[in-house]
């Protein structure tokens, strides 16, 4: 087991369309033991960053360490590492016992015996054993990955590295061997770097979260902490589904003015008069309150079960998320209340947020934004 | 669709099964392509297999049927028949086995390097385009004793008196020199390709399972690109076995008949001396035996998939 430790590393691609700035001054420190999710758009360099750790990418600028060792320089086969890839990258000529013998052989003192014995039970905790001497052609997508994970696990590496391991699975599939893969995590207490484009992916698995764009990571913290605090409109459109909202709003001092709303913000010291977009998730938007803000026309709603979606016919769109037992049809004209202590405010030109509502602040200070980078 | 419009497709339905019935349509159709192939493959192999049964000479009167007397005279108690067989054997396997190793070395260099490969593939592609006769007199002049530029040069250091073509076994080493330097580039093109369209993920695993690149290319890289190779063997060893032109331009089968393959006898025995029922045999007999170590192969796997 091992801390991660990247020091301001940048990776440079040479396209024909000229030089691609593929990771661009990352500084990230991954905990002894623990489970961090990158996260980003696609090209977003999360990739690249995972590759560089495992050495499948040369850097060019920065250094890696795992645990104490510089590995800037070393190859990948000596880095101790053990990765997941997303289209499995089985061996397609050895069955999936000899996939999981092979790092074993190649990287460990063991006899025939011990490694057999291994090789057993790491594919009995992953359900594989009757699988065992079959050849990756005959597996589904779901045996796959389980193999590539058994593969993984099996080496008892000092980290983990998977990229979008569950990418190619579908929906059922991929929330069992999410569980799976925390299940191992908690059970092998492995440094694990796990790479996703999908938010709820990063958000239900991560112990921290990097949200990753163009290159550099915009924020990392916990998932609750990174949900509730984004540091720029970004992050914040990023995590979350349905996406938050947001609109072009005037602060005058005491109150504030969209399209189709307005609502009174107290004097707040952190705050100056101007032009700002407002951000609030769908889930605090309150449908009916005592204090409209507003009202508008629903366009649709999607019942979920235990809640129920509502889109609104605004110029951006709201979207509200409620626990009401009666939804209101569609086309009906309902009220609706923003409330202060839950909106995020970003800077119109630069996207960072300048102001998180009181209920949003960590521990209810006063400090209005948290940096939460490392 | 309308009714109009689905009664008409009704009707050509029916038009059609009742013409299917009264005329076989499939095999009215690829007759054309039959006739040709029949023509232009069926009429001259079925022609050899007759002759091989007669005593037709390019001289002389109407072929009389002598049944399997050519086989015994000219393949079953023939020497130099078994001696072209070794020849071709030891030719095959010489030039085979140089150029793959040189072929797939080369594109070993050249694969992922797309640099390096737009600037060194013209040049190792240049042999492929010269007409086979010309490479055998082209090695043919190289070599020559008195005007060969080869035998000038090795004099500088000492091994300018190598009997390149006057001697039995240098003679087949200079066919082999000649056949790889022809060959060599189909092999790296199609073992190049074989090698771009390998799937890079387990190559990476392998790395990252601690396989250092020896390792990953013994156990990733070859055993993947196994079916290729496969063929490129094949394909190289059946054209291999009908060396002709090069041994015309180069040998002329000699010294003796060092190196006179199993294609230079048949068609000595047929053109030179005139023989065709004999060299019919002859040729009967090779076919067979190539097609039969062909479906050996074949069936012996690696053709397959690479498991």
């Amino acid at each position: 087991m091992a801390e991660i430790r990247l020091d301001s590393i940048t990776k440079r691609f040479d396209g024909p369309e000229g030089t691609i700035l593929a990771v661009d001054d990352i500084d990230l420190t991954v905990h002894d033991g623990e489970f961090l999710v990158l996260v980003g758009p696609s090209g977003c360099g999360k990739s690249t960053t995972l590759r560089s750790v495992a050495g499948l990418e040369r850097i060019d600028v920065g250094s890696i360490h795992i645990g104490d060792r510089d590995v800037t320089d070393v190859p990948t086969q000596d880095r101790d590492i053990a990765m997941v890839f997303q289209n499995y990258a089985l061996y397609p000529h050895k069955t999936v016992r000899g996939n999981m013998r092979y790092g074993l052989e190649k990287s460990e003192d063991m006899t025939d015996h011990e490694i057999d014995q291994r090789v057993e039970d790491f594919a009995e905790m992953m359900g594989i054993t009757d699988l065992l001497d079959k050849h990756p052609d005959q597996l589904s997508g779901g045996q796959k990955q389980r193999t590539a994970l058994g593969r993984a696990i099996v080496r008892d590496p000092k980290v983990f590295l998977m990229d979008e391991p569950l990418s190619n699975l579908d929906a059922k599939l991929r929330l069992q061997l999410r569980t799976e893969i925390q299940q191992i995590h908690t059970d092998l207490g492995i440094t694990t770097i796990y790479v996703t484009h999908d938010q709820e992916e990063a958000m239900t698995m991560g112990d921290r979260i990097a949200v990753m764009n163009d290159g550099r990571i915009l924020q990392s913290g916990g998932p609750k902490d990174i949900y509730n605090r984004p540091n720029s409109e970004f992050v914040a459109r990023f995590i979350g589904q349905p996406t938050m909202n947001f609109a072009t709003i005037e602060y005058d001092g005491d109150s504030i003015k969209g399209d189709v709303f307005e609502f009174g913000l107290a004097t707040d010291q952190h705050l100056d008069r101007g032009e700002y977009v407002l951000g609030i998730r769908p889930e605090d938007l309150v449908l009916d309150p005592a204090e409209p803000a507003g009202t508008a026309t629903v366009a649709v709603t999607e019942p979920t079960g235990s809640e129920v979606i509502i889109y609104l016919e605004t110029p951006n769109e709201l979207t509200l998320k409620s626990d009401a037992v009666e939804e209101p049809g569609i086309g009906a004209e309902v009220a609706f209340g923003v409330p202060p202590e839950k909106i995020h405010l970003f800077d119109p030109e630069t996207g960072e947020t300048v102001y998180h509502g009181r209920l949003k602040r960590d521990g209810f200070e006063t400090a209005p934004v948290q940096s939460v980078e490392e | 669709m309308g009714a109009a419009t689905r009664r008409a497709r009704h009707h050509i339905r029916r038009v059609t099964r009742s013409l299917e019935r009264r005329v076989p349509v499939p095999y009215l159709l690829i007759a054309p392509a039959l006739v040709l192939l029949g023509a232009a493959v069926a009429v001259p192999i079925l022609t050899v297999g007759w002759l091989s049964l007669t005593d037709a000479s390019l001289a002389g009167s109407i072929p009389q049927f002598v049944g399997l007397e050519n086989y015994a005279s000219a393949v079953v108690f023939n020497d130099r028949f078994y001696n072209a067989l070794f020849v071709t054997t030891v030719f095959v396997v010489g030039a085979v086995l140089s150029q793959f190793l040189l072929g797939f070395g080369f594109a070993l260099l050249l694969w992922g390097r797309e640099r390096r490969r737009k600037l060194f593939m013209p040049v190792l592609l240049a042999p492929m385009f010269i007409t086979w006769i010309a490479i055998g007199l082209i090695f043919r002049f190289l070599l020559s004793p008195e005007i060969g530029v080869v035998p000038y040069l090795l004099g500088f250091v000492g091994l300018g008196g190598i009997p390149w073509l006057s001697d039995p076994t240098w003679a087949m080493v200079s066919l082999v020199i000649s056949d790889t330097w022809e060959w060599t580039p189909f092999i790296m093109v199609l073992t190049l390709a074989g090698l771009e369209s390998l799937p890079k993920a387990p190559h990476e695993a392998a790395r990252t399972d601690g396989a250092s690149d020896l390792e990953v290319f013994w156990d990733v890289t070859l055993p993947l690109m196994k079916p290729v190779i496969a063929t490129a063997l094949l394909i190289r060893s059946i054209e291999a076995s009908k060396v002709f032109p090069k041994i015309l331009g180069m040998t002329n089968g000699g010294p003796g008949i060092a190196t006179e393959s199993v294609s230079f006898l048949i068609y000595k025995t047929g053109f030179t001396n005139f023989n065709l029922g004999p060299a019919a045999a002859q040729a009967v007999t090779v076919t067979l035996m190539i097609i039969g170590l062909v479906y050996v192969s074949v069936r012996m796997g690696g053709m397959s998939d690479g498991s």
